[in-house]
């Protein structure tokens, strides 16, 4: 997506306290009908850039624009959003009809009007038979969803939703996982959406900020992010992945692990300098195994433990040298079995290779 | 022993214990509500009822003023320290961080001056620096600041649980800070509230050394009564210290009626 059609427009926004940089310069251009995850480890600053577009706390630098109007200063309950906190946070003196309508008794609207718009968002959230009870008498998913309709009943220029899935229990976070983004799609709003959850921000958004100690870190289309990692930071955040240490060989044109004897040809597209050392990031589903008596090369490991995943066979690998490695295969009839002798190796072009402490570089 | 025995034994022993219990706490209050109806009110056993005193508190003008003045001061007094006690506790629970324990601990320690102190201090005080006679302003303020301590903790343990991010919930649904305030953290906390304001209002309406020291010939209720023990006891004063306890009893049960309500809401 370009940032051509901007329609919230974060510029070089940064936020210290006292000389702790929770946010660091970062900019964002968030188009109108995009979902956008925040993806980033604890106290890396996502939140507080969520708090930042709300209002609820200001910048010490740089300006925050919904479309095309500075918003920097302004208080947050002119600023016309929806929010949904990971505690959902409803009023608990109130009923579900009420939450509902709390925002729009908020911007005056008509009492007709109130009714109707909780009418309608009751319907898309399925709590029409709801209404009346009070939120203590709901379930986890059913108060997320007041939550989430609360935050959409008055027609939001956005939608924040900080963590709204991390107190539910996973099945349930799967499927609203796929709910929210249907709203999302049906709505036509922003959606912005803080977690530290990478599966979360893989499967709903669109794109995905990455941010690490307040840094903007990446910022792609969620496949790119996935596939094509920038940083080594990115390569271990976003999907699950083993990381091996390297030396790049005299050629300048093959690697060779360090704690293993495993080498490999550089992809063409890398250029690394004789004698670098290298962090190589290799995704777990992107491993291949094969068996020790086929020949062929790859790191020697054993089979450990082979755990079903529905679809997915997780092998428990432990090298040689003592490292567990987890390979991720699709299910099969005749696994291989534990303690089975096997190669661990991989495509080149699959995995990410960076210069050793790069990460550190960037600070 | 028969173990049936021995559980219905435990059972009844602790049924009397809590018989005396009461009988202790409630013989007193019981004793002069029956005096106060009594036509012989220095022995009213066994009862013979009448109103006498009642009516005869009725046309007596100085227990009417006394009356209303304890009234205005306590109504005074609770507000006055409900607030302070209320702007403390936000203080105190939100802004203090690390220093939150002491912070509480300075403002829940003058619960241990002796009010006698406080009394003569405040009135020697108040004149030293303000030359304020004590006058029903001074009395208020030294009242409360009696009171704030009470009103303080009991808040402080209501807040305690509340979570501040609902005022936030409230804000980003447009609700402006005042009316995030009413419409939401008020009716959430107000058990809190309304339980500093009654205990205020009940310690300053019975208080005796504060008021006394402070507010010179004003009558109060306490000094009154206090005064009238020099003349011998009136029949009256039993009936007014009946119908302040009615009144006292009558808003704590309101208050316990509206917190079930709430919770049965909630």
């Amino acid at each position: 997506m370009s940032n051509t059609s901007s329609y919230i427009r974060i510029d070089k926004v940064s936020r210290r306290y006292g000389a702790f940089k929770a946010l660091d310069d970062v900019s964002l251009d968030i188009s109108k009908e995009e979902f956008i995850a925040i993806l980033g480890p604890s106290g890396s600053g996502k939140s507080t850039l969520l708090r930042l577009i709300a209002g609820l706390d200001r910048p010490t630098e740089g300006r925050i624009h919904f479309e095309g109007k500075d918003v920097t200063e302004l208080a947050p309950h002119k600023r016309g959003i929806g929010m949904v906190f990971q505690e959902f946070l409803l009023f608990p003196h109130r009923t579900v009809r009420e939450n509902l309508a709390f925002p729009l008794r908020m911007r005056n609207e008509a009492k007709a009007e109130i009714e109707e718009r909780v009418e309608w968002v009751a319907g898309i959230l399925s709590l029409s038979t709801m209404l009346d009870r009070y939120p203590s008498q709901l379930s986890g998913g059913q108060q997320q969803r007041v939550a989430l309709g609360r935050g959409l009943v008055a027609r939001p220029t956005l939608l924040l939703l900080d963590e709204p899935l991390a107190n539910l229990d996973r099945e349930l976070r799967q499927e609203m996982e796929i709910e929210i983004r249907r709203y999302q799609k049906q709505l036509g709003i922003p959606f912005i959406y803080v977690t530290h959850n990478q599966e979360e921000a893989l499967s709903m958004s669109d794109r995905i900020a990455v941010i690490n100690n307040g840094r903007l870190e990446a910022l792609g289309e969620r496949q790119a992010i996935y596939d094509h990692p920038q940083t080594p930071f990115v390569a271990r955040f976003v999907g699950k992945s083993s990381k091996f240490q390297g030396v790049v060989q005299p050629d300048g044109a093959t690697v060779r692990l360090a704690r293993h004897d495993y080498e490999f040809a550089l992809p063409p597209d890398k250029k690394f300098n004789p004698g670098d050392a290298v962090e190589i990031f290799v995704k777990n589903e992107r491993f291949d195994i094969s068996s020790k008596q086929d020949g062929g090369v790859g790191i020697p490991s054993t089979v450990v433990d082979v755990v079903l995943r529905g679809p997915f066979l997780e092998y428990v690998l432990e090298t040689d040298r003592g490292d567990t490695v987890i390979a991720v295969k699709p299910k099969r009839n005749d696994p291989i079995p534990i303690r089975e002798r096997v190669l661990l190796s991989w495509n080149p072009a699959d995995c990410h290779i960076f210069k050793d402490g790069a990460d550190d570089a960037r600070r | 022993m028969n173990p049936n025995f021995t559980d219905s034994l435990i059972k009844w022993t602790l049924a009397v214990f809590l018989v005396v219990v009461f009988a202790f706490l409630y013989m007193p209050i019981v004793h002069i509500l029956f005096a106060s109806l009594s036509t012989r009110p220095n022995f009213p056993y066994p009862p013979e009822f009448n109103v006498a005193s009642y009516i005869r508190l009725s046309t007596n003008t100085v227990y009417q003023s006394a009356f209303l003045n304890s009234l205005l001061l306590a109504s005074c007094t609770a507000v006055l320290s409900t607030v302070l006690g209320f702007l403390a506790t936000v203080g105190v629970l939100r802004f203090a961080g690390k220093r939150a324990l002491i912070y509480a601990i300075f403002f829940a320690a003058p619960l241990f001056v002796a009010e006698i102190l406080l009394g003569i201090s405040s009135m020697a005080l108040y004149y030293m620096l303000f030359e304020l006679q004590g006058n029903m302003l001074t009395a208020i303020i030294a009242n409360a600041v009696h009171c704030f301590s009470f009103c303080f903790l009991i808040m402080a343990a209501m807040l305690y649980k509340y979570d501040w991010r609902m005022n936030e919930a409230a804000i980003v649904c447009g609700a402006s800070p005042l009316r995030s305030f009413f419409e939401v953290m008020l009716p959430i906390t107000w058990p809190g509230i309304m339980g500093s304001l009654i205990t205020a209002f009940v310690l300053s309406l019975n208080g005796l050394d504060v008021s006394f020291y402070l507010l010179g010939a004003t009558p109060t209720m306490p000094s009154v009564a206090w005064g009238a023990l020099r003349y011998g006891v009136k029949p009256e004063l039993y009936a007014l210290s009946s119908l302040i306890n009615i009144v006292v009893f009558a808003m704590i049960i309101a208050l316990l009626v509206a917190i079930r309500l709430k919770r049965k809401a909630a």
